[in-house]
């Protein structure tokens, strides 16, 4: 069952299509990451998602609901924490808490004072007298402390120094191993997403890219290194799923995007007769630049 | 419910510096008139204003009082504004939206503080205060409201604003353009009729009234408006729609009509195009003739007589007034034509039972300036070259003619105290002679009026004509404390343009009057009366011609009865037994009738003395 399914979603500011018929499904229990640059449109999304804008075209269903007709019921059921997210500064962590407590009725003591333990948070400091990140990390506590089964965080990375940003994943992963709760993610800090995805989007210029389960995805990624053993350069039969191919000397390299181990090395052997293959996985980051720099070449 | 009150009480523990300033000036605001009147007015002595000392306290405290109230109205747009936007409609980040909260519940908790934080308190102070000088319990509940009502409008001066703009420092130019519309408005509907477009003589005469509150008590669908405005901000959580009721609201302002204010910008299309019910009177029963003539005919190159309308029937015997609406054109030799129109004012009275007519058997109307002075038909600048033929005269009598002693149409609304409206009481009849002066009240040479309350100044609108006819007179505002003291405040606002004569009204028109009803005697509040100037910034005295010197403050104003014949006074005691009594009555003149009544002239040829021969 998808928790977030969207058909055709779009969005326009004026003549800007902020997001372009984006089609999404977040399957329960993932840790979904919406990667993109920034103005990708992942914002945008969110709050179309959370009903905070209108969608100008297609639809998006949120724990089964129509994202514009998202009631109290469903929003019980979500967390929501984004960067920039205006909170009421003049209260106290504890006052923001007590506050938010009276409109969920699973809200669990035990696990907000837990959170507020493990995120170091003085309860009685106002919120306003906070730093950005333990601002961060209370509105995470409000969206925690009642286990919602849907976690959506806007951006929380940005702008945390990395001991926080760490201290940060750390409690999410920590807090979401506890139970069947799907995290919805966007974010553009892809090293942070990678500990903690299981489900990744690339988003750019209003459109998906691709989406895929991150262990797939570094399954069929290697970056390949081929030493050829004469000048056999590749020809234009070169397979279409091989990106940023370059060659120095005897030595070839490009990323497949399609690995499979021995297919590729028998289609390199094909190629390369008598060449020397090494493959070598691939970290998220080095992905989802190859990616983006295919899609704007429009190879992929 | 129980959500909603979380939700205020949390919008309570951030504002309630603010509002403990606020009650804190709510009871300021109620003890010091009231401690003014405690140290200064001894109705045993003779009449305290007389005395400078007197005065100079009066106006010490008013001064304070004033302020208080400046900063009150503004300390309530703050809380109002802070309220809205601490769960802001608009801002798609506000942490409201993202909790399990419906709009709905948002703002039935906005709703939930204003009520509990702001209304009542004031409701409170003002039940006490009236508690404190001896209301009885059975008129208690009915006078409270007024200044509750008022409450309200400030607030939602704040409130509109701050869930329209997003960010603070638009909310706050919202509110000020916004309070500037309202008095701008405010004032200038009371001049409209008049020509005014220029408001400059106002400031300068101190009678720019500044009063925000009173515009939008006026009219209770600008509340109707901005609570609607911020109900659909919630409720929809969009900006759009409630821009759109905004952007409506404007527009119909313009062309309803008797409900907003924004009437007085366009009372000449009201006048042609809002004559719902037409007298059924036949077009070939009319005619305008020139003195001395009975049917259409040759006119004097200068028209200095009064132009006689016959056979117009009206229904109530009586007195009647009408405003007219001419349009004429003429044609020249060459055959062009031009027109042009005027607005003015008729009255006419007659004694037969249904047919008000002067000794002639004709209604006289009277006052017909553009023709009497030749000011508008202008006959003698050659512009009517002895060629010329006047081609069409259209008279248009518009929807009232109020008559006088009609006692189905005639219902008054019984104040109470501090400008309160109780109940609203039927007067069967009041004959006629009782307008007439009494003596013994007529003799009193100044009573002065001192609200205990609260600023609450009803505004009656252009009454001069219905009146009293050589009254130069816009508006009248009233206050009343009675039954304990008789202490009545009353103020006239003249027309600051003297060259104006006469008034009109194109609304069904209110007026004031004290009425005792042991003694059956009544008193037209405007037989005479001190002109003054309302404004909520403290000023100086001020002197109108009237003769007196007084202040003019709201809470300090000064009614005069001249005696008209130079009698001897009456004794205060008498007086003041006249007054025990009395009550000030707001009557009501239902407009008797709504219609027009086209006059044709057909080629009316200047009579030839005036003619210029044509040129070779």
């Amino acid at each position: 069952m998808n928790v977030i399914e969207t058909h055709g979603l779009t969005r326009r500011f004026g003549r800007l299509e902020a997001v372009h018929g984006l089609d999404l499904a977040v399957p329960q229990g993932a840790v979904y990451a919406l990667l993109g640059p920034n103005g990708a449109g992942k914002s945008t999304t969110i709050k179309m998602l959370m009903n905070l804008l209108l969608p100008t075209g297609g639809e998006a269903r949120v724990l089964g609901a129509d994202s514009r007709q998202l009631s109290p019921r469903e929003l019980e059921r979500i967390g929501y924490v984004a960067d920039g997210m205006e909170l009421p500064e003049w209260m106290s962590v504890r006052q923001f808490l007590d506050y938010c407590r009276v409109f969920y009725p699973r809200w669990d003591d035990a696990l907000e004072k837990k959170l507020l333990r493990a995120f170091e948070l003085p309860p009685e400091r106002k919120l306003k007298h906070l730093s950005r990140g333990m601002k961060m990390k209370a509105a995470l506590i409000g969206a925690l402390a009642y286990h919602p089964e849907l976690l959506i965080l806007d951006e929380p990375f940005s702008g945390l120094d990395p001991v926080v940003r760490d201290d940060f994943i750390s409690g999410l992963i920590e807090t979401s191993a506890q139970g069947n709760w799907t995290i919805f993610i966007s974010s553009h800090d892809i090293e942070d997403i990678e500990r903690l995805a299981d489900w990744v989007g690339v988003i750019e210029n209003g459109r998906l890219r691709f989406a895929e389960e991150l262990e797939s995805l570094q399954r069929r990624f290697r970056r390949i290194e081929v030493t050829r053993t004469g000048s056999n350069a590749t020809g234009p039969t070169r397979p279409a799923t091989w990106l940023n191919y370059e060659e120095a000397g005897m030595l070839s390299r490009f990323i497949d995007t399609a690995y499979a181990p021995q297919e590729t090395e028998n289609r390199c052997r094909e190629i390369f007769p008598g060449a020397t293959v090494t493959a070598t996985p691939l970290p998220l980051r080095e992905i989802y630049v190859t990616l983006a720099r295919a899609s704007r070449s429009q190879t992929l | 419910m129980k959500l909603a009150w979380h939700i205020a009480k949390k919008d309570f523990r951030r504002l309630w510096p603010l509002l403990a300033l606020w009650w804190g000036m709510l009871v300021l605001g109620t003890l010091f008139p009231a401690m003014d009147s405690r140290h200064n007015f001894d109705s045993t002595q003779t009449w305290p204003w007389d005395y400078k000392a007197y005065q100079n306290t009066m106006r010490y405290w008013e001064v304070r009082f004033f302020a208080l109230e400046a900063w009150n109205i503004i300390l309530l747009l703050v809380i109002g504004a802070a309220a809205i936007r601490a769960d802001s409609p608009i801002k798609t980040f506000a942490h409201w939206r993202t909790l399990p909260q419906s709009g709905r519940r948002i703002f039935g908790a906005k709703i939930l503080f204003f009520a509990v934080f702001c209304v009542l308190p004031a409701a409170l102070v003002n039940l006490v205060e009236k508690i404190a000088y001896g209301f009885p319990l059975a008129e208690l509940f009915a006078g409270l409201g007024w200044y509750e009502w008022k409450i309200v409008a400030c607030l939602a001066l704040g409130v509109m604003p701050s869930a329209l703009f997003r960010r603070p420092f638009l909310t706050v130019a919202g509110v000020l353009a916004f309070y500037c519309l309202c008095v701008v408005l405010f004032d200038l509907s009371d001049y409209w009729f008049l020509g005014m477009p220029n408001i400059w003589p106002l400031f300068q005469n101190n009678e720019a009234s500044l009063n925000l509150s009173s515009f939008i008590v006026w009219s209770n669908l600008w509340l109707a408006m901005i609570v609607g405005v911020v109900a659909c901000q919630y409720l929809t959580r969009r900006g759009w729609p409630a821009y759109v009721i905004l952007i409506l609201g404007v527009v119909l302002a313009q062309t309803s009509q008797g409900v907003w204010t924004f009437d007085f910008m366009a009372p000449y299309s009201y006048l042609s195009l809002s004559l719902p019910n037409p007298e059924p009177v036949a077009a070939d029963t009319l005619q305008v003739v020139s003195p001395g003539q009975q049917k259409a005919g040759p006119i004097k190159s200068e028209i200095e007589c009064d132009w006689v309308v016959s056979g117009l029937r009206t229904r109530q015997p009586g007195e009647a007034w009408f405003p007219l609406w001419s349009k004429w054109t003429t044609e020249d030799s060459d055959g062009k034509k031009s027109s042009d129109s005027e607005f003015s004012w008729a009255s006419a009275w007659g004694n037969n039972a249904d047919f008000p007519l002067n000794e002639e058997g004709v209604l006289k109307a009277l006052g017909f300036t553009g023709l009497q002075k030749g000011k508008y038909l202008n006959w003698t600048d050659n512009k009517f070259s002895p060629g010329n033929q006047l081609s069409g005269l259209k008279i248009i009598i518009p929807p009232h003619a109020v008559p006088k002693n009609s006692p189905a149409k005639l219902t008054g609304e019984y104040i109470l105290g501090a400008g309160t409206l109780s109940r609203i009481v039927d007067i069967p009849a009041i004959p006629s002679a009782q307008f007439a002066r009494t003596p013994d009240i007529f003799k009193i040479t100044s009573i002065h009026f001192e609200p205990r309350n609260d600023f609450d100044i009803f505004r009656l609108r252009k009454p001069a004509v219905i009146a009293h006819p050589s009254v130069i007179m816009i508006s009248v505002d009233l206050l009343l404390q009675s039954l304990t003291s008789a202490q009545l405040p009353l103020a006239a606002n003249r027309d600051p343009w003297p060259m104006i004569q006469q008034g009109v009204s194109m609304e069904p028109i209110n007026f004031y009057i004290l009425w005792n009803p042991q003694r059956r005697q009544t008193l037209p509040a405007v037989q005479s009366y001190n002109v003054g100037a309302r404004t909520w910034i403290p000023t100086s005295a001020h002197n109108f011609g009237s003769g007196l010197d007084f202040v003019t403050y709201p809470s300090s104003l000064i009614f005069q009865f001249y005696p008209s014949d130079g009698a001897a006074e009456t004794s205060i005691q008498e007086a003041q037994a006249w007054l025990a009594d009395a009550r000030l009555v707001k009557l009501r003149f239902t407009p008797e009738r709504l219609f027009t009544v086209p006059v044709s002239i057909d080629l009316v040829t200047p009579p030839p003395s005036s003619a210029t021969p044509p040129a070779p």
